[in-house]
């Protein structure tokens, strides 16, 4: 890859060891898929919070980087941790892993990363203009920002990510060029998709199905953002799509594998997650909730009183709107939580080995993240379940 | 006992970029996050499940899935519990930089394709840095 000389400085350490850490990541990145420069970014958004996921290896990579003096160059914001930072002993978490999280999170503060702790970024003002070329880590922001925000970023590694972030700038490689961006399979949906679950369960089955490709998904609905959450967090989850193109794209259209999904295929998606027991828990907010997700769980729960608990995850902006629009309030009236700064996949839950949920990513991973069985149902019908109307 | 070579793309930049073990080899991605164990190696909710990829040099299309990967190979290797090699059909960001950080070789766009030509049980030697496969058939 082709550095320039203030590029090289860096490299080689003239402009202080944090910055030749980072470009040392990013030049193994570049050179591996051999981009032919590194291009500015505007914004960063890195993943690795959660002392969970990331353990050891993510607290010795955070203090490295910090006491060499690193900084980040440009915005950048944070995924969600393993804990609600204020409402942390309400999840059932230790108190060790409470310390950990915090110092985790503090390093990246020290950094100069902002620590908004939430999937999606593009409700925290990390908001990628269309064209421009942003390092992006957590799955589905990825394809969020490629496929609705039409800006431009690969699959970034937590750790690449932060290397982007402190340099300001990342390879020249991939979804960052224009020939990388062409739609590789045609996918036609015959059925009406009745809620924004039904569109995760869509981006679900192509995951599953192509892994890496770039659908082309031709449908008669619109895409709201929304349902465009769901759809790339799940398309993310079980494959690894990072870019989808919804409606028409005529010229790159010719020749393509094409597949039709149908009501069948869609309700195998929904079968696919079962629970051999009752749902201990009913569990929305993957990704984080928007306002309003948050206002329609607070109508439908308005007066009630839940049977089963109900927590609902979101970002803490969100939250706080919720608050003064008194959301949250009617939420925890009926006996529900509301949590910012984790979600059900990072955070360790203890106490349910059974969970209803919305999201197509939840159900997908907490078998294996959090050793709880998981169904999947539209969003009404799991506040159903939780006010105790049986399914 | 049958021999083949394969040549690939491999990771350049590694202090010892030679390794040898056992393949195990996936048809279907993998998501480090999820899929592996991180305290054990054990392979979970994936075909695979109950396979440890520890020691082994791991064979699959491609990774999936989250991005914090990455930190998941990392802290495997810390334990000792980590692929000796990586043959990947098309790497992904986060299985490279968790293969960088932890010194394990790692070769891609692999000709004749190494998911189909490698078995589960065969021996491979890894020379990441020229690209080079060499696979002992197991029978």
């Amino acid at each position: 890859m082709y550095l320039t000389k203030e590029e090289e400085k860096a490299l080689d350490g003239e402009h202080g060891e944090a910055l030749s850490l980072a470009m040392r990541v990013l030049c193994s990145l570049g050179d591996f898929f051999e981009a032919e420069r590194l291009i500015p970014i505007q914004s960063a958004h890195i993943s690795g919070v959660s002392y969970k996921t990331g353990g050891e290896a993510l607290l010795t990579t955070l203090k490295k980087f910090s006491s060499l003096g690193s900084r980040a160059l440009v915005p950048a914001t944070l995924n969600p941790g393993g804990v609600d930072l204020e409402m942390w002993r309400e999840m059932g978490v230790e108190e060790k892993f409470f310390e950990k999280q915090k110092e985790i999170i503090s390093l990246y503060t020290e950094m100069g990363i902002l620590a908004t702790c939430s999937c999606t970024p593009y409700e925290a003002g990390n908001i990628p203009a269309r064209g421009t070329h942003v390092s992006f880590a957590e799955s589905s922001a990825i394809t969020f920002t490629n496929s609705y925000l039409n800006a431009r970023t690969n699959r970034e590694s937590g750790l690449s990510a932060l290397a982007s972030a402190i340099t300001g700038k990342t390879p020249l490689y991939g979804l960052h060029l224009d020939e990388n961006r062409f739609p590789t399979v045609k996918v036609r949906v015959t059925v009406a998709l009745e809620s924004s679950t039904h569109y995760g369960a869509l981006g679900y089955l192509i995951g599953k199905s192509f892994s890496d490709a770039i659908p082309l998904i031709q449908s008669d609905q619109s895409l709201p953002l929304v349902e465009a959450k769901h759809l790339s967090s799940a398309a993310a989850a079980s494959g690894a799509v990072a870019l989808y193109y919804w409606g028409e794209k005529a010229e790159a259209t010719k020749d393509l594998e094409k597949i039709e999904v149908d009501k069948r295929e869609i309700n195998q998606v929904f079968e696919s997650f079962s629970l051999t027991r009752e749902p201990g828990i009913v569990m929305l907010g993957c990704p984080h909730y928007s306002i309003y997700e948050l206002k329609r769980v607070a109508e439908m729960v308005e007066g009630e009183r839940l049977k089963i608990p109900l927590w609902v995850f979101t970002s803490r902006q969100v939250k706080c709107l919720g608050e003064r629009l008194g959301f949250v309030q009617r939420i925890e009236r009926a006996g529900g939580k509301v949590f910012c700064d984790t979600c059900p996949i990072v955070a360790p839950l203890k106490g349910f080995d059974s969970f209803l949920t919305d999201s197509a990513k939840a159900a997908h991973y907490a078998p294996s993240m959090n050793r709880m069985e998981a169904a999947l149902q539209p969003t009404e019908k799991c506040v159903k379940v939780a006010l105790g109307f049986k399914q | 006992m049958t021999k083949i070579i394969l040549k690939g793309f491999g990771l350049k930049t590694l202090r010892s970029p030679v390794a040898e073990g056992e393949a195990l080899v996936s048809e279907y991605p993998i998501s480090f996050l999820g899929n592996v164990n991180p305290e054990t190696g054990v392979i979970q909710n994936h075909p695979l499940e109950g396979e440890s990829v520890a020691g082994r040099v791991l064979v699959f299309p491609t990774g999936v899935g989250s991005t914090v990967g990455t930190y998941v190979i990392i802290n495997l290797a810390e334990k000792g519990l980590a692929p000796r090699a990586m043959i990947q059909r098309r790497a992904d960001t986060v299985t490279l930089i968790g293969a960088v950080v932890a010194g394990i070789p790692l070769v891609h766009r692999v000709i004749p394709d190494p998911v189909e030509s490698i078995k589960s049980g065969d021996w491979v030697k890894v020379d990441s840095s020229k690209g080079i496969i060499e696979v002992e058939k197991k029978k």
